[in-house]
């Protein structure tokens, strides 16, 4: 639990993430004040006396009636239950005040047990202004009977139109190498995102396992079973 | 005087007990649990191998109770008995004074052997079933001549068989062998293999068994073992024992039973045994193996329903008519509503299933969880060897419960293989497969599945027809 | 039924290639569509001389020949296209092991058969390659084959299966090899190489009966089918050595582990569930067949629906089983030779299911067409390209598995276009019976124990051979022949051979 208090309090610019102890009553009562000065400000300011007094015997009371005014769920749950709850509150709040800012933020990659399919799509670095390109989709467009167009992109795009539509037009036996060779790429591409799209299933898969999974079964641990 | 707590609590070292404890190693290890046996020697299933879904074989053997310590995190042993049962407050008193608060209870107490009715008065009459008596067994073996087998079953075949060099009589109340086990086709097929003296035994297989030590000897006698059943395999004790007197030699007597026991003073032997049919025979001793009764030997704040056979009757989930109090093994006595291939025979195979079963029911009144009645319930089965042999029998394999309402169909090749089929109505009710027939599975599944067999007719164990697989 | 001699017989089969005869119509009455199978010159007179046999004087009853049992499938309502014998074809309960028919599901009247798909519903094959040689696994492979099911958990955290209680099997029903994946037993990418992704969507154990759950619930310490096995074989050949390479096996010598697994008792109890319930709607229905045996339903009946569903649960279970399986075999070999079972790349190959029916789309006369394909003893083999095999298959069609009979070769083919327009897409699943000429000779003697019987007042029949010795046929079919018969008649494309080198029983 601590460890979560601890990432949390970091996200929010708590100025002691690390040190905080939420076993410590007082930490523990601070914390809650900090997080409503700072960051929740549900009350106004001079309503929050309850809380300030983290040394009376009344504190309680007061975070009890701030906790049902919040309309947390976890009133009749444990403190840490509780802590955790206002923590998130927080951070959603802390969230919702940036949400452009934080929206672009990336996520470090979790740690994958999934093989990684490093691949690398050719189209990508393509160049399509190069003249080997345009050479090659004319002759393509010729065989295909695709008509001339000043953008080669677009002639490629008709002629994968017909490929699909029509993939094995006859052809005369002398161009029919020339024919198959793209059909085969294009196979070999679909394939090639299929590959991608299955290993991106696959990560996801082994996600959910880490916390799915019946520790039992966990191998890594040295030893199976019980 | 010490009090102590526990979860679960098991009472027997035996074959019940064990696998109690064994099953609640597995399903819920974190939960104290502790055993009561009288003997430092408790039974440990091992070997197990599965011919099919519910037929099992497995040898048994014995070994130091502390064994089980290493299965268990939360065990505790105590060497001792039951004495008394506090069923409405949940205290068990030992012997020794030792109370243990439980939450669930199982009975493992096993069974005792019948004796016949002469045997208080001689001490010449051996009732096997236990391992003193296994020992008490061998030494008179060592000093005999002669002896006189009384019984019908396993055990008896057992001996029989693997006695050696000495002089032995079987009496049988029937007129064939084997009663319980088998029919009198199947031991026909085992008389014949008797007189082809060809035939070479099998490897002798290797006595895992626990050998006994003074020590182990000390811990039985002061815990006053209370019954400590035998494994299917501990004749083989015996093999190597010969006698240094006359040949071997072998004596069935058919459809008799024993009138009465004398002993005998100035005589060749020392016991005049007189059998119903008048004949008088002399022996050194007498073995009667003629079976088990429950074994309760403690007393009870109340005392749960017994069924017809004296045994704790226990509901589909060894359950008894107390709550929280469950039965396993010998002492129960499976008072649930049987399935049509199902019937209670005191035999290790339903000690075990039964302890299974108890064990999964207990955890899951501790766990407030569902549990079905295991499917080894539905289907009478026993695997075991006699004479060499792989033995399974299955459902009603003697056309138990069907009067003369069915058919039997059968297969037999002289040393090699005995097949029947009881068939009702085209149906398979029961089986008797000897010898490697792999046919196990296939027999499981037509007796469960109830297949009309009709349109095969005889065909069904036509040597040349392979039919394993057709039913896959 | 006709009666018939062997020539009359025979004027109804005609070879129409090296490796294949057709099976006219009025072989068996009412054939909607004719019989086609696939055989060499040995297996071809395997399948003449038990026809043969069952031809002469006093042969009736008993057991139907693979060749009738094609024919009486054929003549089911809503059949299309053939009713497919493959060379390993063998007498079965209704359909003969080793036999596939697709039925229309457009077509009203058309129907399922529990006979069609077997008993051992999804009975099946699984194949994990390791990247250990020969002669590593040489030296300790009865330590490993000791190690590999020693499933019952014995001593404080010891290996084995987690006792499944009637809520996971509830779950694993409904789930298939999801459920697997979910309580950690199997890794993300053995998913993808499992024909249906090891789960059918349409299981529904609400359909299933309580027997059959208590049937399939395992014992402790045990999985819950009744015979399972494993081999662990070697590469012993490689004829495809691209498709091979496709698969991770690249080289002589090479180690893998074979897993044989089905429903089991589980399936049996499906199977006989409904198969009690089809005689009903059959009679309601009036649906004919030629063999009782072939009971069947309408496949949009409640009674075919209410199979489908129960069918489907048994194949999840069969993936759960193999899937478990597939646990053990990764520890056993991780711990004997002390390497995480990733670094010894013990990926599954593939997943092919033998006994199942199942939808799918095929083209039949040039016209698409929705399809219920009954495989039984049959396995899926479909071609390059097609939608539904794994990315890493879609060059050299899907892996089919055939597993020798226990201690004999296996092999890994793949499908072929052939094979999809020819036989939907089938083909064989491995060795006939696994049962040689000398089991069957048996020196019968029943007189002394007859007598000891015949006092007990039971009616008592005897089995004896109707053949003598000399003339019995030889059933047994070499899963070499099989395989060869597959590959010459272009319905599937050796890729592999296998030797095992242990026989691990569950």
């Amino acid at each position: 639990m601590s460890n979560i208090f601890k990432l949390k309090l970091t996200a929010l610019g708590h100025p002691n993430p690390d040190g905080f102890n939420c076993e410590d009553e007082k930490e523990y009562r601070s914390v809650v004040l900090w997080l409503e000065d700072q960051k929740i400000r549900h009350y106004k300011i001079e309503e929050r006396e309850g809380l300030r007094n983290i040394d009376s015997e009344q504190w309680k009371k007061a975070y009890n009636t701030y906790q049902t005014d919040l309309v947390s769920p976890v009133v009749q749950g444990t403190p840490n239950e509780q802590l955790n709850w206002l923590l998130c509150y927080a951070v959603r709040l802390e969230y919702a005040d940036n949400v452009t800012k934080y929206k672009n933020a990336k996520v470090e990659e979790p740690k994958k047990a999934a093989p990684n399919v490093v691949s690398s799509n050719p189209l990508d670095n393509l160049d399509f202004s190069s003249p080997a390109f345009k050479a090659g989709v004319e002759r393509i467009c010729a065989i295909a009977g695709v008509g001339p167009h000043v953008d080669p992109k677009f002639q490629l795009a008709a002629v994968a139109k017909i490929l699909k539509s029509a993939p094995h037009p006859d052809h005369p036996k002398s161009e029919v190498n020339m024919v198959h060779q793209p059909t085969d790429v294009q196979k070999l591409l679909f394939i090639q995102d299929l590959r991608d799209l299955q290993t991106k299933i696959n990560e996801a898969l082994v996600a959910v396992q880490c916390v799915t999974a019946d520790p039992r079964t966990d191998t890594t641990l040295g030893r199976v079973g019980r | 005087m010490s009090n102590k707590k526990a979860t679960y609590l098991v009472v027997g070292g035996g074959i019940a007990g064990v696998t109690c404890v064994e099953t609640l190693s597995i399903l819920h290890p974190e939960e104290k649990l502790v055993i009561i046996t009288a003997s430092s020697l408790v039974k440990n299933v091992s070997n197990v191998s599965f011919y099919a879904k519910t037929i099992v074989k497995f040898d048994v053997q014995d070994t130091e109770a502390s064994s089980l310590l290493k299965i268990h995190p939360n065990l505790e042993i105590i060497y001792d008995s039951l004495k008394y049962l506090d069923t409405k407050n949940k205290l068990a008193t030992t012997e020794e004074g030792v109370i243990i608060k439980y939450d669930v209870i199982c009975i493992c107490t096993g069974g005792i052997p019948k004796l016949i009715s002469d045997s208080n008065k001689c001490q010449r009459i051996l009732g096997i079933r236990d391992t003193e008596s296994v020992k008490e067994f061998q030494d008179k073996l060592k000093n005999g001549r002669k002896m006189l087998i009384v019984g019908n079953g396993g055990i008896a075949s057992e001996i029989v068989h693997a006695t050696r060099g000495i002089q032995k009589v079987w009496v049988v109340k029937d007129d064939y062998i084997s009663a319980t086990f088998v029919d009198p086709g199947a031991a026909e097929f085992f008389q014949e293999s008797f007189r082809s003296k060809s035939k070479v035994q099998k490897e002798s297989t290797v006595l895992r068994r626990h050998i006994f030590t003074e020590e182990d000897t000390v811990v039985s006698i002061n815990k006053n073992l209370k019954s400590a059943a035998l494994g299917p395999d501990w004749y083989r004790k015996l093999e190597n024992i010969r006698n240094e007197g006359g040949d071997l030699e072998l004596e069935i007597v058919y459809k008799v039973e024993v009138e009465s026991v004398v002993e005998t003073e100035n005589k060749d032997y020392a016991l005049d045994v007189k059998l119903t049919n008048g004949r008088i025979i002399e022996c050194d001793f007498v073995i009667s193996a003629t079976g088990v009764e429950p074994a309760v030997n403690f007393t009870w704040d109340q005392v749960p329903n017994r069924g017809a056979d004296g045994g704790l009757a226990v509901n589909e989930f060894q359950e008894t008519s107390v709550k929280d109090v469950f039965a396993a093994g010998d002492v129960a006595s499976a008072s649930w509503q049987h399935a049509a291939h199902w019937f209670q025979l005191r035999l290790w195979t339903q000690a075990r299933q039964m302890a299974g079963m108890a064990a999964k029911a207990m955890h899951a009144r501790m766990t407030n969880e569902d549990v079905l009645q295991d499917f080894c319930f539905e289907l009478f089965t026993h695997c075991t060897s006699l004479f060499g042999y792989r033995v399974v029998l299955l459902g009603k394999y003697n056309g138990q419960g069907l009067g003369r309402d069915y058919e039997i169909l059968l297969r037999t090749t002289p040393n090699l293989e005995y097949i029947k089929f009881v068939l009702q109505n085209g149906r398979l009710q029961g089986v008797i497969l000897i010898g490697e027939t792999d046919l196990e599975e296939m027999c499981e599944n037509l007796i469960l599945d109830q297949i009309d067999l009709t349109p095969f007719g005889d065909d069904i164990l036509n040597p040349d027809i392979d039919i394993d697989d057709y039913f896959d | 039924m006709v009666v018939r001699q062997y020539n009359e017989e025979l004027k109804y089969l005609e070879k129409i290639n090296p490796y294949c005869w057709k099976i006219k119509k009025g072989f068996q009455p009412n054939m909607n569509v004719e019989g086609v199978f696939y055989v060499n010159n040995t297996l071809e007179k395997l399948m003449l001389d038990e026809l043969r046999n069952s031809c002469r004087p006093g042969m009736t009853g008993g057991f139907l020949p693979g060749v009738k049992q094609i024919a009486n499938v054929a003549a089911l309502p809503g059949i299309v296209g053939k009713s497919v014998g493959l060379p390993d074809v063998h007498s079965g309960y209704g359909f003969a092991i080793g036999n596939m028919a697709a039925f229309d599901t457009s077509d009203p009247t058309s129907i399922v058969s529990p006979g069609g798909v077997g008993f051992d519903i999804n009975c099946g094959v699984r194949l994990l390659r390791t990247n250990l040689h020969e002669k590593d696994v040489q030296p300790i492979k009865e330590q490993l084959a000791q190690s590999l099911f020693d499933h019952i958990p014995v001593g404080v955290g010891s290996k084995g299966i987690i006792p499944m209680n009637a809520r996971d099997l509830e779950e694993a029903l409904e789930m298939g090899m999801d459920w697997s994946l979910r309580e950690g037993y199997v890794w993300a990418e053995d998913k993808e190489h499992c024909e249906e992704y090891g789960r059918m969507l349409n299981a529904d154990p609400s359909k299933v009966s309580l027997r059959a759950k208590k049937r399939g619930l395992p014992q402790l310490g045990t999985l819950g089918a009744g015979n399972h096995y494993a081999e662990i074989q070697v590469v012993d050949e490689i004829y495809d050595k691209f498709a091979a390479g496709k698969m991770g096996l690249e080289r002589l010598g090479q180690v893998v582990v074979m897993i044989h697994s089905g429903s089991r008792g589980f399936g049996h109890q499906v199977a006989t569930d409904a198969l009690v319930q089809m005689e009903k709607a059959m009679k309601r229905d009036q649906i004919a067949v030629n063999d009782r045996q072939l009971a069947c339903a309408r496949i949009n009946s409640v009674e075919g629906q209410n199979y489908l569903k129960s069918m489907a649960a048994a194949a999840n279970f069969a993936w759960v089983n193999r899937s478990s399986m597939t646990f053990l075999t990764r520890q056993a070999f991780g711990k004997q030779f002390k390497m995480a079972p990733d670094d010894l790349d013990m990926h599954v190959i593939y997943d092919v299911s033998h006994n199942v029916a199942k939808i799918e789309e095929h083209v039949i006369d040039g016209k698409l067409k929705t399809l219920l394909v009954h495989r039984k003893g049959s396995t899926r083999a479909f071609p390059p390209h097609h939608p539904l095999i794994p990315v890493d298959y879609q060059l050299t069609g899907q892996p089919v598995l055939i597993g020798g009979s226990m201690g004999t070769c296996s092999y890994v083919l793949t499908g072929t276009h052939q094979g999809m327009t020819e036989t939907f897409g089938s083909t064989c699943h491995g060795a006939g019976r696994a049962l040689s000429r000398a089991k069957s000779r048996r020196n019968l003697d029943y007189k002394e124990v007859l007598v000891k019987l015949e006092e007990m007042g039971i009616s008592i029949r005897v089995a004896s051979p109707k053949l003598v010795m000399e003339e019995a046929p030889e059933s047994y079919k070499n899963v070499t022949d099989v395989v060869n018969t597959c590959h010459a008649a272009g319905i599937s494309k050796k890729t592999v051979k296998l030797r095992p080198i242990a026989v691990i029983k569950g």
